[in-house]
């Protein structure tokens, strides 16, 4: 690593990481959770990105080149769409195939498992994935032991290996050659989410409250130590920085608070307590409003999450958890689609006023940012939180 | 919808991580000449792999 640039990365940590341990760095830091973006500003199509892994990665080069960033997301794609095409996955619709080339991805929800399934889940849902849920996910192992079926397993697992071998490569390289830092190092779950989100999908999930509550609260329990132990796995031993933790349905008002009490909170809790007596932080993404919630996330340990704020009340935010925890966000997606410099600049001033005072606080975006934003906004966040955000 | 594929699981309750015990396989191999921690080791990694494999389709 050139001189230059491990300073810059060592400032660059040094200022990201006091903020999550609640002290006052030099400067308020700036993370942003960019994704399709990055391919605009590129000049790459969503399907150049979606399905050229080097051009997705590519992409973070120049952004690390042209904005200074405290820490990064990482490659704007999560999703190779490629791979997704060798197993036939039903659930993403990809730009350049089913989309237009500058389309942004889609989610297709099904009930991929079903009410009878909760048994044979609960029992093992590792085998139940492979022999129940993949077949139906996955149009090419729709026949299982067949040619094709086979053929996918073989794709899929190469396919993910490949993936993931770039991704750390790359990663190497912007610390290397750009001083960037990675926002997150892991990734995992709420075991309500799991649930609800790729397996019984929101209408399922809403009727099994109902219909099957018991059920639903055997699945949570089982799902506890399989999201703590992906998360540690996909950490990879990396403790300093969180790991990340996109949170949907716990969002309100998907669930009542009673629900979300009863279902939603103690898994999660459960499972944000463990990474935490490991080492491991968590970046609590908080999509959506999670106001109603905020005096029962308070009791999660001191330091031990980034809670980042979507549409969750700021003000409130900061006066329940402030001092205990890490805040981040809150610039609207809309403002930076929609709105002037001059607003987004006047948003981060007083962002960085009234909430980053003390330390612990972490300038980004309310959600995503995704190719809709303007290069001009952008620009605005980051050149406002440099000139105002100065400790 | 794909056609139902509901089957029996060969395996109940295993821990995270765990797609075949290494315990069953070692019943399988029977008599093992050299070290078994050496071969025990290589079966958990990549079982381990195929595990995350599997998950990696849930966790998004």
């Amino acid at each position: 690593m050139a001189d230059d640039k491990l300073k810059l990365y060592e400032e660059r940590k040094k200022r990201f990481l006091a903020a999550m341990n609640l002290e006052k760095p030099d400067k308020v830091p700036v993370r942003l959770s960019l994704s399709e973006f990055v391919a605009k500003h590129a000049g790459y199509t969503l399907q150049e990105i979606y399905y050229d892994l080097e051009k997705n990665i590519d992409s973070i080069n120049k952004l690390l080149t042209d904005f200074d960033l405290d820490a990064i997301t990482g490659a704007p794609s999560l999703w190779w769409a490629g791979l997704h095409d060798a197993v036939g996955a039903k659930y993403l619709k990809f730009a350049g195939r089913e989309l237009d080339p500058n389309t942004q991805f889609q989610y297709h929800e099904e009930a991929y498992m079903l009410p009878e399934d909760y048994d044979a889940f609960i029992e093992n849902p590792t085998e139940w994935i492979l022999n129940t849920f993949l077949p139906r996910l996955h149009e090419e192992l729709s026949e299982p032991g067949s040619y094709r079926a086979n053929l996918s397993l073989i794709k899929g697992a190469a396919g993910m290996a490949m993936q993931q071998g770039m991704n750390k490569k790359a990663w190497a390289t912007w610390a290397a050659e750009y001083g960037g830092v990675p926002a997150f190092t892991a990734m995992s779950k709420a075991p309500f989410d799991t649930l609800a989100d790729t397996l019984r999908g929101l209408t399922g999930i809403m009727l099994d409250l109902y219909q099957r509550p018991e059920k639903v609260k055997a699945a949570l329990e089982v799902l506890i130590p399989h999201n703590i132990f992906y998360g540690m796995a996909t950490s990879g031993g990396e403790m300093e920085f969180p790991l990340f933790m996109p949170l949907h349905r716990g969002s309100f008002p998907f669930l009542n608070p009673k629900q979300w009490a009863e279902f939603y909170w103690p898994s999660l809790k459960q499972v944000i307590e463990a990474f935490w007596s490991k080492g491991k932080r968590t970046l609590f993404f908080a999509e959506g409003n999670w106001t109603p919630y905020l005096e029962s996330i308070a009791e999660l340990p001191e330091k031990s999450i980034v809670f980042h704020v979507d549409m969750t009340d700021m003000a409130q935010a900061k006066k329940i958890l402030g001092g205990r925890f890490c805040l981040s966000g809150n610039v609207p997606n809309m403002m930076l689609a929609y709105g002037k410099p001059e607003e987004v600049r006047d948003y981060v001033k007083r962002l960085i006023d009234e909430y980053a005072g003390d330390g612990g606080f972490i300038i980004d975006a309310a959600a995503v940012i995704q190719g809709d934003a303007r290069e001009e906004n952008i620009r605005a966040i980051i050149e406002t939180a440099r000139e105002y955000g100065v400790y | 919808m794909a056609k139902e594929t509901v089957s029996k699981n060969t395996f109940k309750n295993l821990p995270p991580g765990v797609c075949v015990p290494w315990e069953q396989k070692a019943k399988e191999l029977g008599e093992i000449k050299g070290d078994p921690e050496i071969i025990k080791n290589q079966w958990e990694q990549l079982d381990a792999f195929a595990y995350m494999y599997l998950w990696w389709w849930v966790q998004r």
